[in-house]
């Protein structure tokens, strides 16, 4: 069932109309990401025509890996209306390929780097417990923050260590001001077609406005005045090479961009879903590994790997149509285009200010949606720790980069962005904190007036080791509390009463045993008269709210005790 | 289990707080029907405070409900949390009470 929000869910099928000027408003949304492509070709010492002419390229690869990941198909595609886009992840590798064999390393590498991720889909069940729901929450909010930051930087024209290369100028900074208050001013004010294509009307209004003030790049208006109109994009004809020596940034990254791929992939299940319980491991691999086609697909066509792009999980939220057909006009708008140079030539014209401005705007989004993941399970000690020193750490990368940068160039591939720094941190910890967490445990009680708390922090501080669900934990309080007072009152129960719990991702159950009688569950509601006037009504209505709190009840007798089991789901 | 009361022109509100529960529910029940037996029989429950209810403590207000029926007043349930809502729906209780979601809304319905 989909949330009250969305306009068109992911089965959807909207007219052609939106579909297109969605699928135009996602492609807008991508251009910033271009940056990187930019970036690595600039240092290999590239023309403007020549970086043109990747980007052209980067569109192919794009729409065909942002075609596959709307496929639903059972080996391949998430399902979901998730574009793909050039990433940071792959930035480092990407310019030590470049100084160390030019574009052919780079080409290369990078098609390894997208086997090396169609491998690791293949390990996502087994590596589970090493991927709980708060690491993917983690990893959708630092990609938020990523995105915030990325944002920030463009928007006042600061280089990676926070310098001002080229600093923004008061016109610049605010054009950016102007693009992100109105798409805000839109997606909060307005509605229907406005409310929706906010991310174009602001970009759109940022250009223009940048173009009346004669705010854009002399270079790049340069390179968009001389650029073909129509054009086949020209595929690299070298040989692509490979170097062992790149094996661990680029491996780096490709698990950067796993990790990535199934926070935005699980994010996307989340808001597609009201009743959305867990991660579907299905979907994740699946779209993991047409992660890895994209790539591979980046690398044959010469330009660099790709990954899913959060800012479009984050609009997609926005304005709520996440119809995964639009995914397939994406795709196929991106490699239209990838025969009109002169667009990519305008893209890569649209001011650095405006496109942060942008990037900050979705980033809101992801943010609060990585939030929401993590805070959705109980958090003890351990998963406090484990999120708080992930996020530290990564904040400091961005804080403190001169700091990292200095390290021993082994660690390089480790501290390389503030994602990585910060996944690498969490993966590591939850292995470590996951030594004497036990999945039984048992707690031996006799019953007194203060049953309730005694079984609420037995239970809360275990589902909180579990990382169990709020609402189940609930649940269990409730039916364990309910069915100690009822043997309490009315089973004769004599001695010390022991509750045992265990769990697993899927299944919590508790399990009663104790002296005294076995406790009837009631397969029907007794009266009101029942209730209100006899012993047995009470006891009656104790054994049906149990029943019906829990998805299974079984009272039986062992030996000596009386045994009252109940399982949730969870 | 503390028990605030208070009034609003002629209906009394009656506000638990804590948990009723096998041990609670009794007293609080008592207390109640005393209430209403001595000429309060425009009551309001307020639930707001209560953050626990076991089949004792529903029995309690079915006891008052029914009394109250008799004597041709009303009772008015209010500021019941989602979880303390879940448990009336698991005990099939939300069509046997009126359930208003504040006060204010209680007191003018009791009225």
């Amino acid at each position: 069932m989909y949330p009250a929000n969305l306009l068109y869910g992911v089965s959807d099928r909207p007219s052609a109309a939106v579909c297109l000027l969605n699928a135009v408003q996602h492609v807008m949304l991508l251009a910033p990401t271009l940056v990187y492509p930019i970036l690595v070709m600039r240092a290999a010492g590239a023309d403007e025509s020549a970086v043109v002419s990747v980007v052209s390229l980067s569109f192919v690869a794009l729409g065909i890996g942002s075609a596959l990941q709307s496929v639903k198909h059972p080996q391949i595609g998430s399902g979901y209306l998730l574009p793909v886009t050039p990433t940071a992840a792959y930035l480092p590798a990407s310019l030590a390929a470049i100084q160390l064999g030019g574009l052919p390393m780079l080409f290369g590498m990078t098609v390894l780097a997208g086997i090396f991720e169609i491998i690791l889909a293949q390990f996502i069940r087994r590596m589970r417990p090493f991927f709980p729901a708060e690491i993917s929450g983690v990893c959708v909010f630092l990609i938020g923050t990523l995105l915030g930051v990325l944002g920030i930087r463009l928007l006042l024209g600061l280089d990676m260590s926070g310098n001002a290369q080229s600093a923004a100028t008061g016109r610049e900074v605010a054009l950016g001001i102007f693009t992100i208050a109105v798409m805000i001013g839109l997606n909060v004010w307005a509605s229907g077609r406005w409310k929706m294509y906010c991310a174009i009307f602001g970009i759109m209004g940022g250009y223009l406005a940048a173009a009346a003030l004669g705010a854009l790049d002399a270079n790049a208006l340069a390179a968009l005045k001389s650029a073909r109109i129509m054009d086949l994009p020209s595929v690299p004809t070298r040989m692509p090479s490979f170097s062992f020596e790149l094996a661990i940034p680029f491996m780096i990254g490709a698990l950067a961009c796993c990790l990535r791929g199934m926070g935005d992939i699980t994010n996307c299940q989340k808001i597609n879903d009201r009743n959305w319980i867990r991660p579907d491991l299905t979907s994740i691999r699946n779209g993991i590994v047409s992660d890895g086609i994209g790539t591979v697909a980046g690398g044959m066509f010469g330009t660099m790997g790709s990954s899913t792009y959060s800012s479009s999980v984050g609009m997609s939220t926005a304005i709520g149509v996440t119809a995964r057909v639009i995914g397939f006009w994406v795709g196929g708008l991106l490699i239209l285009l990838s025969l009109f140079p002169i667009i990519a030539a305008l893209m890569v014209s649209i001011p650095n200010s405006v496109m942060g401005a942008a990037i900050i705007f979705t980033g809101c989004f992801v943010m609060i949606n990585g939030l929401q993941i993590i805070t959705y399970r109980l958090l003890d000690a351990r998963r406090t720790f484990i999120v708080g020193i992930a996020l530290t750490l990564s904040l400091s990368r961005d804080i403190f980069p001169g700091f990292y940068s200095g390290l021993p160039e082994a660690m390089q591939p480790f501290v390389g962005s503030s994602l990585i720094i910060g996944l690498l941190a969490a993966l590591v910890l939850n292995a470590i904190f996951r030594i004497g967490v036990r999945s039984r445990v048992k707690l031996v009680f006799a019953p007194s007036f203060d049953d309730h708390d005694t079984v609420r922090t037995f239970l809360e501080q275990q589902g909180a080791k579990w990382g169990a669900r709020r609402d189940v934990i609930e649940r269990a309080i409730f039916g364990t509390v309910q069915a100690i007072e009822a043997i309490a009152d009315h089973a004769r129960l004599e001695g010390p009463l022991e509750i045992e719990a265990s769990f697993d991702e899927f299944n919590l159950d508790i399990r009663m045993t104790y002296r005294g009688d076995e406790f009837l569950i009631a397969e029907r509601r007794p009266t009101d008269d029942e209730i209100r006037d006899t012993d047995d009504g009470l006891r009656r209505l104790a054994g049906f709210m149990i029943r019906r709190n829990a998805d299974r009840v079984r009272s039986l007798r062992r030996a000596d005790r009386s045994v009252l089991e109940f399982h949730f789901q969870h | 289990m503390e028990v605030v009361e208070t009034r609003s022109g002629a209906v009394v509100i009656v506000e638990p707080l804590g948990r009723m529960d096998s041990t609670t529910a009794q007293p609080f029940g008592d207390r109640v029907v005393k209430l209403i037996r001595s000429g309060s029989d425009h009551l309001v429950i307020d639930l707001g405070q209560v953050l626990y209810i076991s089949s004792a403590g529903f029995r309690s207000l079915l006891i008052a409900g029914k009394l109250i029926d008799e004597l041709q007043g009303k009772l008015v349930l209010c500021g019941v949390s989602a979880e303390v809502k879940r448990l009336f729906e698991i005990g099939c209780f939300t069509d046997l009470f009126d359930i208003c979601a504040t006060r204010d809304e209680g007191v003018l319905k009791a009225t």
